[in-house]
């Protein structure tokens, strides 16, 4: 029964911490990033086990983290308030050329991300050249490129 | 719910209503965190001022020093100061409750005892005491194996006792 506690409740409250952190907050953007999750993943890993290193208990937590993840992704298909609520939607955050400056703080990208996007994912040079930039339900920006012919 | 399946030429569905209510219940979040590691800082989940307690006062012949709150297989010192009394012998026996040392792991203690006598509620711990007998303290290790609140009891033999108590977090 412990196990299975730990898992549940350890799996909650990451559940709950990263969607206070928001989108991007762990993205790997920068090398602290990459650090700081993989430090959030030694953590848990020590929760989880406690003292017990058997194999059971490690199939006991395996087990109830997959069910519980397994579980959450039937519901959200079930209900698509709730998957809103936990997913969110995408997000225009450039349009035309233009930033949409409220929006972007809110979520906490600045133009240097979606710049960044723009040329990774399309060799685009400036901000004019993006007909529209997304920022995705999982934190991605995405980009639309202006036609050609500028 | 707002819900636009366009925006422009873009074929896309936002729910922005839904994202303000989400950014805001972020923020309320943020301030949950923060409020949760201020009370860690202040001791209410562990070490801290908040947990820092004595049983007893300071001047008793039996006073203890202990942790309100505390974690589960954490270490934790618990340390029991006597003023063995002037007609006392050897010896300096210390008992603490069974159901409190059965919830326990006794990792270590200082100084460490002579013997220890299992009893029907109780287990004492004897010392040897060195002379002159003056004001000392016994320091126990203890890691919690139960979780919630932790009731326990201190005693000198034929002495004074006091009670404490502990409420250990999972």
């Amino acid at each position: 029964m412990d196990a299975v506690l730990r898992g549940l409740s350890v799996y909650l409250f990451l559940l709950i911490i990263f969607r206070i952190s928001g989108k991007r907050s762990l993205g790997q953007v920068t090398s602290f990033d990459f650090v700081l999750l993989l430090i959030i993943a030694e953590t848990t890993q020590q929760a989880l086990l406690g003292d017990d290193y058997s194999i059971t208990n490690s199939f006991l937590l395996i087990g109830t983290l997959v069910a519980v993840d397994i579980g959450l992704s039937l519901l959200k298909q079930w209900s698509p308030k709730l998957d809103r609520m936990l997913e969110g939607m995408p997000l225009v955050i450039v349009e035309d050329g233009k930033p949409l400056k409220a929006y972007m703080d809110k979520a906490r990208v600045d133009e240097e991300d979606v710049l960044h996007a723009a040329r990774e994912l399309q060799g685009l040079e400036r901000m004019e050249q993006i007909k529209y930039a997304v920022l995705e339900r999982n934190g991605d920006i995405t980009i639309v490129p202006k036609p050609q012919d500028r | 719910m707002a819900h636009e399946d366009w925006s422009g030429s873009l074929q896309i569905v936002q729910d922005l209503a839904g994202q303000r209510r989400g950014w805001r219940a972020q923020r309320i979040g943020w301030v949950l965190l923060a409020m949760f590691v201020v009370a860690a800082l202040l001791g209410l989940f562990g070490p801290g001022p908040l947990s820092r307690a004595i049983a007893g006062q300071e001047r008793d012949p039996l006073w203890a020093e202990y942790y309100r709150f505390w974690r589960f297989q954490a270490p934790m010192t618990l340390r029991i100061h006597v003023v063995p009394e002037a007609t006392g012998g050897r010896e300096l026996r210390i008992w603490l409750s069974r159901p409190y040392l059965q919830g326990m792991s006794v990792q270590h203690i200082t100084p460490e005892p002579v013997r220890v006598e299992a009893g029907a509620d109780r287990f004492t711990y004897v010392f040897a005491l060195g002379e002159p007998a003056g004001a000392t303290a016994v320091t126990f290790t203890l890691e919690p194996e139960a979780r919630g609140t932790v009731r326990g009891r201190v005693g000198v033999e034929a002495g004074p006792t006091i009670g404490f108590r502990h409420f250990v977090y999972p």
